[in-house]
């Protein structure tokens, strides 16, 4: 409490907010998460005619160790939950999820006994992006968003609290 | 006690036995199994043979070794629940799995139906027969509680492990009971491990270490969701067991539960690599029930975008085999590609990859003017395109070297393991159902088969590449030949008439109505039918049984990718991992299709 | 002491320029695949991307740091750097110019001159290996593991043909030290045209030297121990922040300090032919440094365009070339070089 107040919103704090928040949305390096339709279009993102590369998030880790950005593109059955919740703890934070596409988000048209009705039941989500599947257009969009999300973030602000 | 009263339920329809059959494959067994031979049908161009259980491995085997009927591949297993299809009796049998033949010296096809009681669920096995019948086995026990006698691993395939019921059976309901909002992420059980409870040692004279190694299902080079558990002697491999499922969706429980135009929406999203052809395929066998004959301008219509989603499903097949064995940058030079098929399916359908193009009866609306000169434009450039990436593979020793010998699998495997499309042709089996069973306009065009010789992996990448070429003749020729006319049919029963029409005319506004009521429109008479056609991948057919009602029975999709992948095991034992991810490239197992 | 203060500050500069370099390396890499790809490559964070690699490393520095539980600690934590230490470690010995004169002192552009230096070199690169294998090893993971004992084979076997290959050259230079193996080089021409730098007189030498150190950064075609379709991503997969932001760079340095290395063993250093190597005039002091520093970064560039267009070896047919080609043709060099002494004598 005490050096949260006696650290408050002055010019420093405000800057490093800003350099931080600049930092990590331009480089969200995505751990894709893709099992379907929409793992196509994803790819389809990382190719020549949209080459999401070009805000820095081509660099495709696939250990989740390494990734900021969880997208989850597909539908999600009762089998890989577990498996997508085990992805989402072993990344380190900050981390960001977009979750990609309807049945990712709700199920989409598999209303069915195998799919799960939105991950996030199980996983937070950020950003949704709807569509199925999403045009490329559609997911640079939602990344564009996360970004937008990531600048109004106060890390220092976090790390005053933690720290009283 | 139970199996003599189902035996003696099922002798009784025989006796209303029918007067000529034509089929000789049917007529060999009714001679040959006359108690067990119950019904004999020939409709729509199909032979179905009813028999009771106990003696299928017998018939099986006369159908395979009997040199005059050799029906050497079971293309499909899989079953129905007739608890609530009309005309059933309580006390006659529950279930009918059925086999789907095919001979290949004949180009036959057979379809056998054994009747199942629920007392007694079980049938024998017939994977000592064809031992490509073991997943189909499974996946039936998975999806309907019938157990195989003598399957040599009778486990659940599509479902977790701890899953408690058979979701296909009538009873249970399409959402399910809960278990979808209730999973409980922290149960490792879930995960189902294939060594559980097995826990041997191994004979080892060096006393080497052997290592468990679990790939998957979130793993770069299984694009999707595959799961493989590698048991490994430094970098070989010595026994794989792949686990399927992660990306059941409940496509064929989905069928029952959407009226035949709906569920052209969902097939969409099956093989997502080819979304046409899931369309034209699923509409074909649709229309084999109703008996409609779809324009011809429509044929060709359908032949086009089939050979262009041939070419956009080799395209991410080639990028992504190329990307797991190290080279990158084709799967960039190939996507470029994809995005032009793109293009044209955007402009033809109005959707990139979700196309729903088809129509029960024809097409959703005729093609742009300018889409002649769309295709034309792609064909003209994309020559040059595979020529590029050939530069860069073909005579590359690397790539030689990675593919040449690796994943090798004989003819007689292949047909055994019932695979089929490049997988079988790569092993110099002749075998495209475009030529074999023609459907759409092949017979009149005018394209030549690529096989392998090696059944290795760089036969099949061959195969494929060739086969790129010939799409784009076959598209050039059906260009040239593609009539003038309507693209759907005329039966206003049966298709939507025109938004026009229904503003302003009386009697299109009650077909419009009727079309889309309940029990009127889109209703087949009782039976099945099963239309194979040529995907990217292979033999892709939808099943369809029809109880005279707006929706599917039964709807089974036999995909491709389902069968090539069971042969995986086969084909990595004793190579490397590096080896066991070119060899899954080249069976370009797509996830959608392969757990539906 | 002015020896000591001189030394301290061309490591200082030495190591900053390389730690920009390999900043930069990266986003050149990112850039060239997109051209060869068709793509744009990062354009959006600063002028054509050029802030990417500082966003890059904030973003490392300020990620949560996850050291699993079923990790050896001690040397999980030590893995990184051992890694990297080595790689920056080897660019000591590597003349980057000729002499500068500076505030009336003739100032040798070399760190430290070695009388031995090329053995230092091959010392130095060995210890590389121990960075990735006990980062392997101390995940405690199996896609780790297996990136580890990869990395080791390979790396082990290629300094064999590495150091074999070196052998020729030595036996022509007559020395290890690597500023004589430059002078050399620039001075009298092979066949009467060319200049007298050792890809010219000892082509086989290059060409194994050139394998070996690919194999030696693990690049592709050799890139094995982190195969991202095979092992996820191999022996720093359980890797996160900083240390995996650390294994990065080791690989980037790693590729400076081979690609420096080529061009002053074969490619006769800072030599630019029809300068007059004896002249050390400050400007043409200074262009020596540019010439090095062209040469450098035009192997960096073969680096990444053989990256970009090649698939992946089998790790035995790593196995396979390194001790079935590469080896015999090392020695037969040696056997050629010398016939060839001996002959002119």
């Amino acid at each position: 409490m005490g050096l949260e107040a006696s650290l408050g919103d002055n010019v420093l704090t405000t800057t490093l907010d800003k350099m931080i928040n600049w930092a990590r949305k331009s480089s969200l390096w995505p751990m894709p998460f893709g099992t379907a339709c929409c793992a196509i279009e994803m790819m389809a993102t990382l190719s020549g005619r949209f080459d999401m590369a070009r805000f820095g998030a081509e660099a495709v880790r696939f250990s989740p160790r390494q990734s900021d950005l969880l997208i989850v593109s597909g539908r999600i059955s009762i089998k890989m939950m577990p498996v997508l919740k085990k992805i989402y703890d072993q990344m380190p934070d900050p981390k960001w999820v977009i979750s990609m596409g309807a049945c990712a988000s709700s199920g989409g048209v598999f209303n069915t006994y195998t799919l799960v009705q939105g991950v996030d039941q199980f996983i937070p989500v950020d950003v949704y992006v709807p569509g199925c599947p999403p045009r490329p257009e559609d997911l640079i969009y939602g990344f564009m968003k996360i970004q937008e999300k990531i600048q109004r973030e106060n890390p220092t602000q976090v790390v005053a609290e933690v720290g009283a | 006690m139970a199996e003599e009263s189902a035996e003696a339920i099922e002798t009784e329809p025989a006796e209303e036995a029918p007067e000529e059959i034509g089929d000789p494959a049917a007529r060999a067994l009714k001679d040959r199994f006359p108690d067990e031979v119950l019904e004999v049908s020939e409709t729509r161009g199909e032979t179905t043979v009813v028999c009771a259980k106990s003696r299928i491995r017998d018939i099986l085997t006369l159908l395979k070794d009997e040199p005059r009927l050799s029906f050497d591949r079971l293309s499909d297993v899989s079953a129905v629940d007739y608890t609530s299809y009309p005309g059933h009796e309580p006390d006659t049998p529950r279930f009918n799995v059925v086999y789907n033949l095919y001979s290949h010296p004949n180009n036959q096809r057979l379809r056998l139906r054994a009747q199942v009681t629920e007392d007694a669920c079980t049938i024998p096995s017939v994977t000592s027969i064809h031992r490509g019948a073991e997943w189909a086995e499974r996946e039936v026990f998975d999806m309907f509680g019938i157990r195989f006698d003598g399957h040599p691993d009778l486990r659940r395939i599509l479902m977790p492990l701890n899953f408690e019921h058979y979701p296909l059976r009538k009873d249970y309901p399409v959402r399910g009971m809960g278990e979808r909002d209730v999973i409980a992420p922290e149960d490792p059980g879930f995960l189902g491990n294939p060594y559980a409870g097995e826990e041997e040692e191994v004979d080892d004279p060096l006393g080497s270490e052997r290592m468990v190694l679990n790939l998957g299902p979130q793993h770069p080079a299984t694009h999707g969701t595959l799961r493989l558990t590698l048991e490994l002697d430094g970098e070989r491999i010595v026994r794989c067991i792949p686990d399927i499922g992660y990306l059941h969706t409940g496509f064929e429980k989905l069928g029952e539960h959407h009226t035949y135009n709906q569920y052209v929406t969902v097939t969409d999203r099956m093989n997502y690599l080819s979304p046409l052809c899931n369309n034209i395929a699923y509409s074909m066998s649709v229309e084999r029930l109703m008996d409609l004959e779809v324009p011809e301008r429509a044929l060709y219509i359908r032949t086009i975008l089939w050979e262009l989603s041939r070419i956009a499903d080799h395209m991410v097949w080639l990028g992504t085999h190329a990307l797991d064995i190290g080279a990158f940058t084709v799967f960039l030079y190939t996507f470029e590609q994809r995005e032009r098929c793109y293009n044209i399916f955007e402009l033809v359908t109005g959707a990139r990859l979700t196309t729903s193009y088809t129509r029960i009866g024809g097409l959703g609306w005729d093609v742009p003017d300018n889409f002649r000169e769309v295709v034309l434009d792609f064909v003209a450039q994309f020559p040059a395109a595979v020529e590029e990436v050939e530069r860069l593979l073909t005579r590359n020793r690397i790539w030689i070297d990675r593919t040449k010998d690796i994943g090798v699998i004989s003819a007689e495997d292949a047909i055994n393991w019932n695979m089929s499309g490049p997988m079988l042709r790569g092993s110099g089996v002749e075998y495209d159902i475009r030529k074999q069973e023609p459907f759409l306009v092949y017979p009149d065009l005018d394209f030549d088969v690529p096989v392998g010789k090696h059944g290795d992996t760089y036969d099949r990448y061959l195969v494929r590449m060739e086969e790129l070429r010939q799409s784009q003749r076959i598209i050039e020729q059906a260009l040239d030949k593609l009539p003038d006319g309507p693209v759907k049919v005329g039966d206003a029963k049966v298709i939507l008439p025109e938004k026009g029409e229904v503003d302003f005319g009386m009697e299109s506004l009650i077909h419009h109505f009727k079309v889309l009521m309940d029990g009127h429109g889109l209703t087949p008479e009782l039976g099945e039918a099963y239309v194979p056609t040529e995907s990217p991948n292979g033999e892709l057919g939808f099943y369809v049984v029809s109880d005279g009602t707006g929706y599917a029975y039964r709807m089974r999709v036999r995909s491709p990718s389902f069968m090539n992948y069971q042969a995986y095991p086969q084909m990595v034992n004793g190579h490397m991992i590096s080896d066991a991810i070119a060899v899954l490239g080249s069976v370009n197992v797509i996830a959608g299709e392969l757990d539906r | 002491m002015d020896y000591a203060l001189e030394s301290l500050i061309k490591i200082a500069i030495v190591l900053g320029v390389i730690i920009t370099t390999v900043a930069y390396v990266v986003l050149a890499e990112r850039k060239v695949s997109a051209y060869i790809q068709n793509r744009l490559g990062p354009n959006r964070v600063g002028p054509w991307g050029l802030l990417q690699p500082l966003a890059d490393g904030l973003k490392f520095i300020l990620k949560e740091d996850v050291i699993p539980n079923h990790v050896n600690k001690a040397i999980y934590l030590i893995a990184p750097a051992a890694i990297l230490v080595p790689a920056l470690m080897g660019f000591a010995v590597v003349p980057f110019g000729d002499t500068l004169m500076v505030v009336g002192r003739e100032v040798q552009l070399i760190i430290s001159d070695a009388d031995i230096g090329v053995l230092y070199i091959l010392a130095v690169s060995s210890l590389g290996v121990y960075g990735v294998v006990l980062g392997g090893w101390a995940s405690n993971n199996k896609y780790a593991l297996m990136g580890g004992v990869r990395a080791s084979a390979q790396m082990i076997s290629y300094e064999l043909s590495l150091g074999l290959s070196l052998i020729g050259v030595l036996m022509i230079a007559e020395s290890l030290k690597l500023s004589d193996v430059v002078n050399l080089q620039a001075t009298g021409t092979v066949l009467g045209v060319l200049p007298a730098w050792f890809v010219f007189n000892q082509p086989i030498a290059c060409l194994v030297f050139m394998v070996s150190v690919f194999a030696e950064t693990n690049r592709l075609p050799f890139d094995l121990p982190e195969a991202e379709q095979e092992l996820v991503a191999g022996y720093h997969a359980e890797y996160s922040s900083m240390k995996f932001a650390m294994f990065f760079m080791a690989e980037y340095a790693h590729m400076i300090t081979a690609s420096a290395l080529i061009a002053t063993l074969f490619f006769g250093g800072w030599h630019l032919p029809g300068v007059d190597p004896t002249d050390s005039s400050f400007a043409l002091s200074v262009l020596k440094v540019l010439v090095f520093a062209v040469k450098t970064a035009f192997f960096l560039f073969v680096f990444i365009w053989v990256r970009w267009t090649v698939p992946r070896f089998r790790y035995d047919q790593v196995m396979r070339l390194g001790w079935k080609y590469l080896l015999p043709l090392a020695l037969l060099n040696v056997l050629l070089t010398g016939l060839y002494l001996t002959l002119n004598r």
